[in-house]
């Protein structure tokens, strides 16, 4: 039978917790002694803990971990918070089961505070998000600002790189990157776009598709898996991009549909499967196929074992296929993800030799600053070598 | 060289992401764990743990100072975990869930019911049962080892809130396995 209750057992608690006083203390280990219900108390609440002791220990799947750090890496990356994201559905939802019964004020004031009459960020701010459809996250050195006037958000790139993630657009949203020769639109995407010396040097997208319009070009849709770089001309330095879509349209996409293809049917089965195509093309010498392939599994399976390698051999792919650029970002996305990486010299490489052939030898030398201290280290003098002429010239 | 919680944590406040990742890589595996026991459910634990870090760079200029950050990321995680199971659906469906996933783990394995592990099986069905709000406090109290001072400012909550949970939490667990006993005996 149990014990009638104690008015001071809730001091057992008390002085597990340290929180009796000496004096206190004392008085209740003699009470305790003394007192049936609290010993029998202080048992059953020790028997329970004893209990709690032996449940089955609760540890994630490694890949589980992995896979939800990517996930907050890229999301932390973008400054997309999936949460938000929900709950702005959510109350998206609210808002329009209200404005079906007629709550026309309590309509007016969710859009107001959803799309304000004008807001502008400065390339001062890293990221962004607030009132605006798009986040921004910006390379080192960006120059960069956003805007939002009513239903059209503008975000203007005069120089370096920015990603961005760009939520579904409504009706009669429109959202436009303007670079200074030329713009990009897109409807709910996410991408990375690059301008140097005043001319955009490449246009990589990961989800949904932008439509690509350059100064001297006819404007041309690039979907998901995709890129476009400008081609090195040494004949037109003023800034006539020469297009040259990275992908050719068919050989892009068919990889990276295939890949998918192949996940919607089972994850874990295909995953080795998707893999082990990309190694082949890889190992075929088609690098541009490999690249896609690569990249459509990490972003199918961002929890695989072999996740750090596809993400590294997609940048390695793209340098094979001669387009630095984009292996170059390629690597920076790497070394974002993973970056305990064990290739992350060789990405840093591949980020140098990019960021040194658009000019920018100020990235190039910081990304290989923790390599350039050790001694002669052939492979940082390639990289750099591009601004070692250019310095010798000046 | 390894850095102090509160050196990750400002370094996630000005935005580093290298921080962000050296910081979930540490205490990953202990939210994981507080989630998993106050919420059950292990789909919504993923969105949880993620949700939990994924608010850092935000809540991070607010955090105290103290040397181990631990206690205050369960508070951050169980928080969380009681909003994300707010819904009554969802309440349900994972009531639902760890009941049958439990009697599954007890019913089908004869060997383990018959083994000195099996008031723990009772025992962890009585947990499940609990409601969200003393489960949590159970878990954070008696299997996470916070006092009821830390789990308060935690899950920002009264002191006192926090004893009264756990005092119910253990009459309920108490009369569960009493119950269980009973039932088992010829």
């Amino acid at each position: 039978m149990r014990p009638r209750d104690c008015e001071r057992t809730w001091e057992g608690d008390a002085l597990r917790e340290g929180r009796l006083g000496s004096k206190e203390a004392d008085s209740f280990e003699r009470h305790r002694r003394t007192c049936s219900a609290c010993a029998a108390s202080l048992v059953r609440d020790e028997r329970l803990r004893a209990l709690g002791r032996q449940l089955p220990e609760v540890q994630p799947a490694p890949l589980a971990v992995r896979r939800v750090r990517a996930r907050l890496l890229r999301d932390a990356t973008v400054g997309v918070e999936a949460a938000r994201f929900r709950s702005w559905r959510w109350l998206a939802a609210t808002a329009a089961v209200l404005g079906v019964l007629g709550v026309g004020a309590g309509v007016r004031w969710s859009l107001g505070r959803s799309m304000p009459a004008a807001a502008v960020v400065a390339s001062a701010a890293p990221s962004t998000q607030g009132p605006f459809s798009g986040a921004v996250a910006a390379g080192r050195g960006a120059v960069w600002s956003q805007t939002r006037e009513e239903y059209l958000e503008h975000v203007e790139l005069r120089e370096g790189m920015i990603r961005v993630h760009v939520r579904p657009q409504g009706p009669g949203e429109r959202f436009l990157i303007v670079m200074p020769d030329g713009e990009l639109e897109v409807r709910g995407t996410t991408f990375e776009v690059a301008v140097a010396h005043g001319a955009t040097s490449s246009v990589i997208v990961d989800e949904g598709t932008v439509e690509l319009r350059v100064r001297g070009s006819s404007p041309q849709r690039l979907g998901a898996g995709s890129a476009w770089t400008r081609a090195p001309s040494r004949e037109a330095p003023e800034h006539q991009p020469a297009e040259t879509p990275a992908l050719p349209r068919e050989a892009a996409r068919a990889p990276v549909e295939a890949a998918r293809a192949s996940t919607s049917v089972g994850a874990h089965l295909d995953d080795s499967a998707a893999y082990v195509d990309a190694m082949q093309l890889f190992r075929d010498g088609r690098y541009d196929g490999a690249a896609a392939t690569f990249r459509a599994f990490a972003a199918a399976h961002p929890g695989a074992a072999v996740g750090e390698d596809a993400s590294f051999l997609e940048a390695v792919a793209l340098a094979r296929a001669g387009r630095t650029d984009a292996a170059g970002f390629a690597a920076e996305r790497h070394l974002e993800s993973f970056p305990r990486s064990f290739r992350r010299k060789e990405a840093s490489l591949l980020v140098a030799r990019a960021a040194s052939r658009r000019g920018d030898c100020e990235r190039a030398r910081a990304v290989l600053a923790p390599w350039s201290a050790s001694g002669n280290d052939s492979e940082i003098h390639e990289s750099l070598r591009a601004c070692a002429a250019g310095s010798s010239g000046e | 060289m390894t850095r102090t919680d509160p050196e990750l944590i400002r370094g996630i406040a000005e935005g580093d992401l290298v921080c962000l990742g050296d910081l979930y890589d540490r205490y990953a595996d202990d939210v994981w764990r507080a989630v998993r026991r106050t919420l059950g459910d292990s789909a919504d634990v993923e969105d949880v743990v993620h949700t939990t870090f994924m608010n850092l760079p935000r809540i991070a200029p607010s955090y105290d100072g103290r040397a181990e950050c631990a206690g205050w990321l369960y508070g951050i995680a169980v928080r969380h975990a009681l909003r994300h199971g707010r819904g009554a659906s969802r309440f349900r469906r994972m009531l639902q869930t760890l009941a049958q996933v439990v009697t599954a783990r007890a019913g089908s394995d004869p060997e383990r019911r018959a083994s000195h592990h099996e008031d723990a099986a009772i025992f962890e069905r009585a947990l499940a049962g609990l409601s969200e709000k003393k489960r949590a406090i159970f878990v954070l109290l008696e299997l996470e080892g916070l006092s009821s001072e830390e789990a308060a400012k935690a899950l920002e909550i009264p002191a006192a809130t926090v004893r009264t949970r756990l005092l119910h939490a253990r009459r309920e667990l108490h009369a569960a396995l009493e119950r269980a006993t009973r039932e088992d005996k010829p």
